[in-house]
């Protein structure tokens, strides 16, 4: 193909248009393509925002539910005195109570110092502390019945949660030697007087 | 850029003016030194056009030749030697294709044309060439023949087309779209202007050129009719058609210049113009392929070429970058409406749990405090027990076993009742090691009640170690059938198995009764 001279010169602004109609055509794609790049972006917040929101809900759905189940359980707890500080006079008037209602002869206690409880699945930290205080019981029975009705009177009674950790039922051979109705049993137990401390529940 | 045409007869030269399928004449000039010096000053002053030239004048050649089949720079090299061959001046030649023979040579038939006086153009493209104008090319009016047959008749059946211009009435074979024949019959002056000679001329002309090609064998001499249109003057369809060629071999159909101006688009000629305006339009619309001119002529047709071609390409390219722009925008607005749905699922999720908190009873502590405490006691409450349960179970085997005396009991809560059954003392009840918690397991562990029976066998004598042996196996089977109580050690009053020693004092302290011990165990809950 044959051009004529200075063809370069002729061509020089329809070259121009057709590089500035290219460029124009590229910074469109440019920009749709930015927008598009941020459009994604934004679309990837807001569905971890959506995920997010929707688990909050589910979470406060499962909340209200464990709530509404675990409220008057907590509530009975506070009225009963577990939740909160120590009654110990309570404690003893209540064993009192009980000795002189069922009428045994003999019932010798103490209390040792209140520390953290060491049972499995109770522990842990966090704002919930659960104490407890070692109690050595020492009595003297007619029949073993009174030993098992005297700790149900003190787990139904007490303002503590009472975990019997061991007890020892002996024969003392002392009936024998003794006129009337003398004990024949002693009973030897330790057990855990528990109280749960949660540091909110006064502020709450 | 304007287009502009310039039509050539032997005797006079105009300039036509076509946009928008209206045809124009500007000037029109003599075929002399005047007319081009005319013509030269006017293009001096006119704005840049795109000039095409139609040539209609009778010398110009036809000669169809068959070439061995060959492509490429060979093809290029053997058209170009050829067309030397036949004519002396090539600057306005042309070699049409018109296909290959079927046969196993596939030699290329080719019509060379040339026009066989050149000198008359020279001073007419030396003013083109002289202003630097856009040449598009040089065409003659029978290369435009196929275009116009294919509007008015078929395009692939052959055609006699028979038309009069100015330059005199030209009559082209056409087949198969291809040019096959063309020929210009000049009119006398006395002859153009008689409708009636005109008419006479119709038919004369066109008996003559089928009496020609059916002599040159290029239309079959007992073949079928071929078909002829005459385009009639304006006002002369009835005259040309009374006058028409009688012949059976030719089935002429008339068409007046009007009705064929509209076939083919064209909207406004001037008055008393010959069907050279209907060539006119049809180079000015769609210029065939084939021209005579050569390079150097077509040059700032080329550039100008050049130039559209690249804004055109650049507008291409900005066309596609806008529709693929388009494309990116339109998934951008379908994302925005899935984030604005999100948002909305967000919000509607927000709400509700907002909702449901508010919703929450008015609590003592907070909610994780809540969870940790009960969730705490529920594990201290399955690991309590009091002796009673397991007691209760030794009762009633007692009561089946009155031989049985129990001395003590020791009850207390273990993880694992095997390890309880070694150094038991004898009546402080040990020290229950609370079960420790593994570090991170946070669950409780399987606990145990664990009592350790001691007694003796009463109203049996202390010699009789058979029945007292019996009588505790008796009980220590009760106790197996209680529900959930497992025996984990029996220490009979006299231990006669062969891994214990054995040894006896015959007379010596015969009222002392043996003891014997009963390990027992029942899983918390069950």
């Amino acid at each position: 193909m044959k051009l004529p001279p200075k063809t370069a010169q002729s061509i020089a602004g329809p070259a121009i248009v057709a590089v500035a109609l290219i460029a124009a055509g590229a910074v469109a794609v440019a920009v749709t393509n930015q927008l598009l790049t941020a459009a994604r972006a934004e679309q990837q917040t807001v569905r971890a925002e959506r995920a997010a929101e929707q688990n909050k809900l589910v979470r406060a759905t499962d909340e209200a539910r464990e709530i509404s189940e675990r409220l008057v359980d907590y509530r009975r707890l506070v009225d009963r005195g577990i939740v909160g500080e120590e009654r110990r006079l309570d404690w003893v008037d209540r064993i009192n109570a009980i000795k002189a209602a069922r009428k045994l002869s003999e019932v010798k206690y103490s209390i040792g110092p209140q520390r953290p409880a060491e049972h499995p699945g109770i522990t842990g930290g966090g704002e919930v502390e659960f104490l407890a205080s070692p109690m050595q019981l020492n009595m003297a029975l007619l029949h073993e019945e009174d030993l098992f009705g005297f700790i149900g009177d003190l787990r139904s009674g007490l303002s503590a949660l009472v975990v019997v950790k061991a007890c020892s039922i002996e024969r003392t051979g002392e009936a024998a030697k003794a006129r009337g109705l003398a004990p024949r049993l002693r009973a030897l137990c330790e057990l855990d007087l528990v109280t749960i401390r949660d540091k909110r529940a006064s502020k709450a | 850029m304007d287009r502009r045409l310039l039509y050539f007869t032997a005797t006079r030269v105009l300039l036509y003016r076509w946009a928008h399928g209206r045809l124009a004449v500007e000037s029109s000039f003599a075929n002399n030194e005047e007319g081009a010096q005319g013509f030269a000053a006017q293009l001096r002053g006119a704005p840049a056009s795109l000039f095409y030239v139609l040539v209609d004048i009778v010398e110009e050649d036809f000669h169809q030749e068959n070439v061995p089949f060959v492509r490429g720079g060979d093809r290029k090299a053997l058209v170009a030697r050829k067309l030397a061959q036949r004519y002396r001046d090539t600057s306005l030649s042309l070699a049409l294709s018109l296909g290959y023979e079927k046969t196993q040579r596939r030699d290329e038939r080719i019509l060379f044309s040339s026009f066989t006086n050149n000198a008359q153009f020279q001073p007419w493209l030396g003013a083109l060439r002289e202003q630097d104008a856009a040449v598009a090319g040089v065409y003659s009016v029978a290369l435009l023949a196929p275009q116009l047959a294919a509007k008015l008749g078929s395009k692939k059946a052959p055609l006699l087309l028979v038309s009069l211009q100015q330059a005199g009435l030209r009559q082209t074979y056409v087949e198969n779209g291809k040019i096959r024949f063309s020929r210009l019959g000049p009119l006398e002056a006395a002859d153009a202007t008689d409708p009636a000679r005109v008419a006479e001329a119709f038919d004369r002309e066109s008996t003559r050129v089928y009496q020609y090609l059916t002599a040159m064998r290029v239309v079959p001499r007992e073949g079928a009719a071929i078909d002829a249109v005459l385009i009639a003057p304006t006002g002369e369809k009835r005259r040309v058609q009374a006058a028409g060629p009688n012949m059976p071999q030719v089935r002429a159909t008339v068409v007046e210049l009007g009705e064929a101006a509209r076939a083919i688009g064209l909207k406004d000629y001037p008055e008393g113009a010959g069907a050279e305006v209907l060539f006119l339009h049809l180079l000015a619309q769609r210029p065939p392929a084939a021209q005579y001119a050569g390079d150097r002529l077509r040059q700032y047709y080329r550039l100008h070429q050049l130039r559209g071609g690249l804004v055109a390409g650049g507008a291409l390219i900005c066309l596609l970058a806008l529709v693929y722009a388009g494309i990116l925008l339109a998934q951008r607005y379908g994302l925005e409406e899935q984030i604005a749905a999100d948002h909305q699922r967000a919000k509607a999720a927000a709400d509700e749990a907002a909702r449901v908190r508010a919703g929450f009873p008015e609590l003592p502590t907070t909610t994780d405090n809540l969870r940790a405490t009960m969730q705490r006691y529920e594990n201290l409450t399955k690991q309590s027990s009091a002796p009673d349960r397991l007691a209760a179970a030794l009762s009633q085997s007692l009561d089946a076993s009155p031989d049985i005396e129990v001395d003590r009991i020791k009850w207390e809560l273990t993880a694992n009742p095997k390890e309880r059954v070694r150094d038991v003392g004898p009546s402080q009840p040990r020290s229950a090691p609370a079960p420790q918690q593994p570090a991170g397991a946070p669950q409780a562990k399987v606990l145990y009640e664990f009592a350790e029976v001691t007694g003796k066998v009463a109203a049996v004598q202390a010699s009789d170690f058979r029945q007292m042996n019996r009588a505790v196996d008796e009980f220590v089977a009760r106790l197996r059938t209680r529900p959930g109580v497992e025996v984990i050690q029996v220490k009979l009053p006299f231990d006669t198995g062969a891994q214990s020693s054995l040894s006896g004092d015959i007379g010596a302290d015969a009222g002392k009764i043996p003891q014997f011990s009963v390990s027992v165990a029942r899983k918390l809950g069950s």
